[in-house]
């Protein structure tokens, strides 16, 4: 397997058993969702001191808590005693997480505060070095709040490269430079790769053909005349259709660009949409609506609107795209054919400015993202674990 | 007016019999001018203008939705999902005091197979009758599902 998963990504082409085989899901959770950062959730999420979300890194359950002095930790959600879960709501407000089978009680920095009988333990009971684990690094970007498993590594900054100036044009469609979400998620999950929806949510091609039930003439237009680009950006995938106009406060497609900050996070039009890996072959998208501030109420119900006409599990958008993942699941069972296809536009892309670019309908925004795939699974194992309890937290600059 | 519980009772089957059947057109027939078809999303009481929803249709989009699904470009729908619905608990009240119009509850479980996937839905509906002539017509119908803060697999089929 070592020497097999550079072999698995071609510059045209990726082996099946990228989106199949359950050993390299395992190999990603540990190389990809273990070490690089990823997207945890939006400060608008957690305002006020008290306020956690429980979300997830990989396969690992996080609480992601706002502290007193407006830091934000990111704990993991397993006492230390025996191993059950502290926290069982979505969001909520709480100074403390109280594990319900011997009482183990934590501050919502994760410091233990209470425990009963400890003179059971003997004198030497190191009850400060038995907080919830910490996720060592915590990163905020204009309010998108990011962990990483690892002590050492690129910064977020370096991490995120060029596609921090598109985050920072996604929050400056708010007139204050804020965006706030709305409360609730669409929550999706379909029998299939996670990595579907990272190809997707940048993936041009596809949309005048899949979702031609739903997109007008006139929006198919922008997607088969447009002469946008679709970008390599550090790694990161772009669809840049700014041509036809920046991103539109009300969400329709027309302009603006797509997003997909690896591994997890899509950005487009009015949404952020978290991606969640559950197995080789399933996958639970998360998707939050941006509201904008200091608008007119009617413009973010009509984001709204039309978020929840087209997403989420009934959305007649997404509902194609969902059924297309679980085909694609099931086609690629077949071992008859061994690799998928990602060569379009190899004979035209050409750098433009600092990354290499592509006409709309290319793919060269897929090939970026499976050579940084590849990089983190080849990537020689790494000095710092993910078990490291040792944390920093991160002040918000909000 | 006296309502006859059994005659809203027929309505609301037959609702549920135009969607197993995919009679869409009749369906939408049974909605007035102004209806709202909603889904809500997450645990507990939402409020639509504040708060993510699964579906939050006016008729505008309810007409969009149904054209999607006749226009044979649904992918998600082909094959068009079966379905039954069990409609029971069915609960009555007056809500307008001229008696034109009530709310009736119910509660539907939905068995959907869409090709070799078989799903099932519990949920609250809560339908907003209006009447129109010698019709009853429905001016809202909410649809709560058990599993509405659940990461749920594609509903491509109308609920």
């Amino acid at each position: 397997m070592e020497q097999d998963l550079g072999a698995l990504i071609r510059t045209d082409a990726v082996h099946r058993s990228v989106y199949t085989d359950p050993a390299i899901f395992d190999l990603e959770m540990e190389r990809i969702f273990g070490r690089t950062w990823v997207f945890l959730g939006h400060t608008s999420e957690i305002r006020e001191a008290g306020d956690y979300k429980t979300t997830h890194i990989g396969r690992h359950p996080i609480i992601l808590s706002r502290l007193s002095d407006g830091g934000v930790a990111a704990l993991f959600n397993r006492c230390r005693h025996r191993g059950a879960t502290v926290c069982q709501h979505e969001l909520g407000n709480s100074r403390f997480f109280r594990c319900a089978y011997h009482g183990w009680t934590y501050a919502n920095s994760g410091r233990l505060i209470g425990v009963p009988h400890p003179a059971g333990y003997g004198p030497s009971f190191a009850r400060e070095e038995l907080g919830l684990a910490r996720v060592p690094r915590v990163a905020i970007h204009r309010g998108f709040i990011f962990g990483s498993l690892t002590a050492k590594g690129p910064s977020l900054d370096e991490h995120l490269g060029g596609t921090k100036t598109l985050i920072d044009e996604f929050c400056e469609v708010s007139p204050t430079g804020e965006i706030e979400v709305f409360p609730g998620y669409q929550k999706c999950a379909y029998d299939g790769n996670w990595k579907y929806q990272v190809e997707n949510g940048v993936d041009p091609y596809h949309v005048q053909h899949l979702h031609r039930s739903t997109f007008t003439e006139q929006a198919l237009k922008i997607y088969s005349e447009a002469k946008g680009l679709v970008v390599d950006m550090d790694g990161h995938g772009v669809t840049d259709h700014r041509d036809t106009g920046p991103l539109p406060p009300d969400g329709n497609p027309s302009g603006g660009f797509n997003v997909v900050i690896f591994p997890n996070l899509v950005l487009l039009r009015t949404q952020i949409r978290t991606i969640r890996p559950i197995s080789v072959n399933r996958t639970e998208i998360y998707t939050n609506v941006v509201r904008l501030q200091n608008v007119p109420e009617e413009l973010n119900i009509r984001r709204l609107r039309s978020q929840q006409f087209e997403f989420g599990p009934a959305g007649v958008v997404y509902a194609d795209d969902l059924e297309i993942f679980e085909r694609t699941q099931e086609g690629l069972q077949s071992a008859a054919v061994e690799w998928l296809m990602f060569s379009r536009g190899l004979c035209r892309e050409k750098m433009h400015g600092k990354y290499l670019s592509s006409t709309m309908s290319d793919e060269t925004q897929h090939r970026g993202m499976y050579r940084h795939w590849k990089q983190l699974m080849t990537a020689a194992q790494s000095s710092d674990e993910a078990s490291s309890a040792a944390g920093e937290r991160v002040q918000d600059g909000r | 007016m006296a309502v006859d519980p059994g005659v809203v009772e027929q309505f609301l089957y037959r609702e549920a019999r135009l969607l197993d059947e995919g009679r869409f057109d009749e369906w939408l027939d049974l909605f007035t001018a102004d209806a709202v078809y909603w889904l809500p999303a997450g645990a507990g009481d939402t409020d639509p203008d504040r708060q993510v929803s699964i579906i939050y249709d006016t008729r505008h989009e309810m007409e969009k939705r149904v054209a999607r699904l006749k226009s044979g470009w649904a992918h998600a729908q082909d094959p068009p999902s079966r379905t039954h619905r069990v409609v029971s608990n069915v609960e009555l009240s007056e809500s307008e005091p001229d008696g034109e119009g009530l709310t009736a509850s119910t509660v539907m479980v939905l068995f959907a197979l869409t090709r070799h996937k078989h799903a099932i839905h519990s949920a609250r509906c809560e339908f907003r009758l209006l009447r129109e002539g010698t019709h009853w017509k429905i001016a809202r119908k909410k649809v709560s599902l058990l599993r509405s803060n659940e990461a749920l697999d594609g509903i491509p089929y109308l609920v």
